[in-house]
């Protein structure tokens, strides 16, 4: 759908050209979505997660006086 | 010319890029002119001048007013707008295709020629006050923002694209100047036109504006941050509480990013997603939840955002904690890899902290 805009179009060729100086054209991008298995997505889990709790930001009644470093503990 | 996609490129003298993909089955062109350079490019007394440039762009050049801008621009009955990122600023507008020479000579005057009157600086302070106020009055944005810092410290990453209110208020028409005659060189600037006009005309066009841009003076490197673990809570007298969770994700350049879309399509990336289904859908705790991918040049992030009642505030992280564990401990089962593969295919993801104007 986002082929048929001309903004989205815009866009894509500029975040494209700003980052790989070229087009990467979207068939490239759909063989390699449609190439990921199961295991690189456990994998990536696994290595991005590996390093504790995720930062957490809260806002709202009484926010400041829960204490969230507890309940991030899986 | 990549023949598939029909897009072509010419690359100015001086280094400006121009980048295009012709339409001819649309009556509109799309013209945006993008400068690599945003808010992560700001030491911290800086912090603020990206976003408050992108404003100041409207604002009269030589031979326009602002009102003259503003009139000209309805004139051609075009939409435009702008907005600046972590590491891009764009001015981008739209118009039918019989009006995209005069839009490039409104785009190419503001952006080549903007005199960044001091007058015009006191009057768009406070709006850019008002905006920030925005941010301050809408808790979601707000949550999201707070993210920078708590995953990012104080590295330019981790503040805000808006600035500082003290900043703000220090930044006059010379800092104004200097900082857009510093950065806006000509080889981080890249025009993008997608619709129905030929390659050739644009270049006609935009290449005599654009070929006397010359090269600022210093460029400095950009660093990437150490991810953090940081918590931090305010209060206010809201029905929700509004919660924001950052993990370390990919860059725009990791060969992991492929896989890292799908993971946040399957993880809370849309109504059958997963954290949609445990929290909304089957527990009815919270309307939003969603996750999100924020990548940058050299790092990134993986968020979720939910609203939940504050005394589901423990329940709801639960959940959100026992999801991510089961990423990291079961293989995703093949059926729902496939139907994410079937979701929409974006993997630059936008940025989300990206501010617009007008």
């Amino acid at each position: 759908m986002a082929e048929e805009s001309p903004d989205s179009q815009m866009m894509r060729l500029a975040q494209n050209e700003c980052y790989f100086g070229d087009d990467i054209p979207m068939q490239t991008v759909i063989d390699q979505i449609d190439a990921v298995t199961s295991a690189d997505i456990l994998s990536l889990a696994n290595a991005l997660w590996s390093s504790g709790s995720p930062a957490l930001t809260m806002l709202g009644p009484q926010a400041d006086r829960i204490n969230p470093e507890v309940l991030l503990h899986v | 010319m990549n023949a598939k996609t029909a897009v072509n490129k010419t690359t100015l003298e001086n280094g400006v890029r121009i980048v295009s993909m012709t339409m001819p089955h649309v009556r509109s062109v799309s013209m945006g002119v993008w400068v690599h350079v945003g808010a992560r490019d700001e030491s911290e007394a800086e912090s603020g001048l990206s976003h408050f440039i992108e404003h100041m762009i409207f604002k009269g050049t030589v031979k326009r007013s602002a009102f003259q801008i503003a009139k000209e621009f309805d004139a051609i009955g075009g939409q435009t707008n702008a907005f600046t990122s972590m590491e891009h600023t764009c001015y981008h507008a739209r118009v039918l295709d019989s009006q995209f020479a005069t839009m490039v000579d409104i785009l190419s005057d503001i952006f080549l020629n903007s005199v960044f009157d001091e007058r015009e600086v006191a009057r768009e302070r406070p709006v850019i006050f008002q905006e920030i106020g925005m941010v301050d009055d809408t808790p979601e944005e707000w949550v999201h923002t707070m993210m920078g810092p708590a995953l990012w410290g104080n590295h330019p990453l981790g503040r805000s694209i808006l600035g500082a209110r003290e900043n703000i208020l220090g930044f006059d028409s010379q800092i104004l100047r200097h900082f857009f005659g510093r950065l806006y060189q000509p080889d981080r600037i890249v025009i993008a036109v997608a619709g129905n006009v030929a390659h050739d005309r644009i270049v006609d066009l935009t290449a005599p504006f654009f070929s006397a841009i010359t090269p600022g003076n210093g460029f400095a490197p950009r660093t990437t941050p150490a991810d953090g673990h940081a918590i931090i809570t305010r209060h206010r007298d809201l029905e929700q509480a509004h919660i924001c969770l950052g993990m370390p994700g990919v860059s725009v350049h990791d060969p992991r990013r492929y896989a890292a879309s799908l993971l946040n399509t399957i993880l809370g990336g849309n109504m059958s997603s997963r954290l949609f289904q445990t929290v909304r859908e089957e527990r009815g705790l919270a309307y939003t939840i969603y996750s999100f991918l924020t990548s940058y040049a050299d790092t990134g992030m993986l968020g979720i955002y939910t609203g939940v009642t504050p005394q589901d505030v423990a329940q709801c992280l639960s959940l959100i904690m026992q999801e991510l564990q089961k990423l990291k401990d079961e293989p995703v089962p093949e059926e729902v890899l496939r139907d994410a593969k079937r979701s929409p295919k974006e993997i630059c993801s936008w940025p989300r902290r990206a501010r617009t104007v007008r």
